[in-house]
């Protein structure tokens, strides 16, 4: 058994050809029994049917052309069938119009990770076994490369993280692609269960122009997955399983196999289309607006605009003063020390008497309250809502503020209704606090109380310490 | 809208500037726990909210051995963060009555009206001659409730 017994060769015809066997020879093989042939009584008188670029080097990839230009124009060749069962180099021939280029995978990878090879968007058929390949790919046939001469590994089993690799094989020999995949610990559902999950949200690639509510504002996106309650952890399962190697969904105009990435600018993840999955948040590929999922993954997740800026979701955070009584007078705001911070912001001109806003000339930040008071000096005006510069008044201004004039927003500023005063707001960095509480008049009237204390990202109570007073 | 609350209690206006820190009153004679239950409603408006507190007061501890609350000494208002006193009076004298009236720190607790004669009255609780007579008041105390009786005058 040999390639002599694998393999005939007409050496009128040219032809090469596969008879039998699963041996799989290397170039230099091949070479070596075509020559051995040519030196034969009854291959001398023919064309000599292989030439090599090069010295022999059984280390290196052969590159091999098979001749149609000798004295009897034969026109050595290798069908499509033939190539698989060769490697470790190229074979060119029909002066050139014809080369099967060397391609072989490698990397770290789980044992027999299934690798599947994507030539023009399609799917090569599979030739192989699982785990890393090393194969002869057509590249060029009539005189023509065959898609510029790329091909794409890919190795995505369910389960397992993916790959994707591109190389181009133009330039014949031999070309590696790096293939890593590692078992995927986020993958808990099966491919069916995933399957029915997919089917229950909605993809739909186009661009928007969404909100986080994060104080970034609102960014450009490139499509938008609405989960539809689904838990993020199961859609992530659901978007593997949609670009596995067996899937039949399609993703923006692309065959899930395939699909990569939403926009061509962007920086793809292989392993993860749709982003990763990791201490129980997704992080969420480039371009991807994600909505309809439900409060308890409200942190679960993470997005890159269309910009390349990441956006997280904000934050919820807040101070409740508990220990109150109905009729205590309650004031939170930020400072240090012990010492309201009344300089936080300043008036920007044209403040006016009879307006209905306030316009700061800083940004508002986003752990300011939805409602509330500001305060300029000691006048006192209940707002309604804020955007940007601009707080929206439920009254109008009492009187004309010159341009600078300092100003601030206590997050709690309210006569206590109940037992406790909360404000809930977005978190932006931790803020130190000055809390007031007072109660001057009748039988509960106490000592004020003033503390410290500090909002960070995650809600404070502050319960009051109630000391009669004399 | 301001910096000045004005406080009405028994009767008395006491008005609170937030921006000066001077509370200005009316009235001839200034009782000191009449000021303490109005600077504490002052403390707990929207305007006062925003600003520490005023003051703080002690005393009215209680004296009488039979537990009747009758015999207190006296309250001792300390004004904090420099607050000051102005009595709007044009003429004649300004009396502080029932308790004490200090400054932290240590300062006068008037502010500026050279028309009016500033005098202090001892305590009325803690000059009753039955302090001598309470079995639970030690001599120390006698002298301690004599000595804490804010007096001045200009």
């Amino acid at each position: 058994m040999g390639i002599e017994t694998d393999f005939s060769v007409d050496l009128d015809s040219g032809d090469i050809r596969h008879v039998s066997g699963t041996t799989v020879y290397n170039v230099l093989d091949l070479h070596l029994y075509l020559q051995d042939l040519a030196d034969d009584a009854t291959g001398i008188d023919n064309d000599n049917p292989s030439v090599l670029a090069g010295k022999r080097d059984a280390t290196k990839p052969t590159v091999l052309t098979l001749p149609n230009d000798g004295p009897l124009a034969t026109e050595f060749n290798i069908d499509d069938d033939a190539s698989q069962y060769i490697n470790f180099g190229s074979v060119e021939q029909k002066g050139g119009d014809e080369l099967y280029s060397g391609f072989k995978t490698i990397g770290g990878i789980v044992s027999a990770s299934p690798i599947y090879v994507v030539q023009n968007n399609s799917k090569l058929s599979k030739f192989w076994s699982d785990g890393h390949i090393q194969i002869l790919i057509k590249a060029k046939t009539g005189g023509s490369l065959i898609d510029n001469g790329d091909v794409t590994a890919y190795s995505r089993k369910y389960g397992q993280t993916y790959s994707t690799f591109d190389v181009n094989l133009a330039a014949g020999s031999e070309t590696a692609a790096a293939i890593a995949t590692s078992i995927d610990s986020a993958i808990t559902l099966s491919l069916a269960a995933a399957q029915t999950v997919f089917g229950n949200i909605t993809i739909t690639p186009g661009a928007v122009s969404k909100d986080l509510g994060n104080g970034n504002g609102a960014k450009p996106y490139k499509g938008v997955i609405n989960v539809n309650g689904e838990a993020l952890s199961d859609v992530y399962q659901a978007l593997m399983y949609a670009t596995n190697e067996t899937s039949t969904e399609t993703i923006n105009g692309v065959p899930g196999w395939r699909y990569r990435k939403l926009d061509a600018a962007y920086t793809e993840n292989a392993a993860y289309p749709f982003g990763s999955f990791a201490g129980g948040k997704w992080f969420v590929a480039q371009g991807w607006w994600i909505e309809g999922y439900g409060a308890g993954d409200a942190q679960a997740f993470e997005l890159i605009d269309d910009n390349g800026d990441t956006q997280a979701p904000p934050v919820s955070t807040g101070v409740t003063i508990g220990n109150l009584i109905s009729g205590d007078r309650v004031l939170v705001a930020i400072g240090s020390g012990g010492v309201i911070d009344k300089t936080q912001y300043t008036l920007a001109s044209g403040n006016d008497s009879g307006d209905g806003t306030i316009v700061i000339n800083e940004t508002i930040p986003a752990d300011t309250p939805n409602t509330g008071f500001v305060r300029i000096g000691d006048d006192r005006y209940e707002y309604t809502s804020w955007s940007g510069s601009t707080f929206t008044l439920s009254g109008t201004l009492s009187q004309s503020y010159s341009s600078g004039t300092d100003c601030y927003v206590p997050l709690i500023d309210v006569e206590a209704t109940s037992s406790s005063e909360t404000v809930t707001v977005t978190y932006v960095s931790n803020r130190d606090l000055v809390i007031h509480v007072r109660h001057g008049s009748g039988s509960e009237a106490i000592v004020p109380f003033s503390t410290t204390g500090t909002m960070s990202s995650s809600a404070t109570t502050i319960n009051t310490v109630r000391q009669a007073d004399v | 809208m301001g910096s000045v609350v004005d406080i009405v209690y028994n009767s008395n206006t006491y008005s609170f500037d937030f921006s000066t820190y001077i509370v200005t009153v009316g009235m001839d004679k200034l009782l000191v726990p009449d000021l303490y239950k109005a600077l504490r409603l002052a403390e707990e408006t929207d305007t006062g909210i925003g600003h520490k507190a005023i003051a703080k007061g002690e005393g009215l501890a209680v004296l009488d051995s039979d537990g009747s609350d009758t015999i207190q000494t006296a309250l001792t208002v300390t004004l904090f963060h420099g607050w000051l006193v102005l009595s709007s009076k044009t003429s004649g004298t300004f009396a502080i009555k029932n308790g004490n009236l200090v400054a932290d720190p240590p300062g006068s607790v008037f502010a500026e009206n050279s028309l009016v004669t500033y005098i202090g009255f001892f305590s009325e609780s803690g000059t009753i001659a039955r302090v001598s007579t309470g079995s639970a008041v030690t001599e120390q105390d006698k002298i301690d409730i004599v000595n804490g009786v804010w007096g001045y005058e200009r």
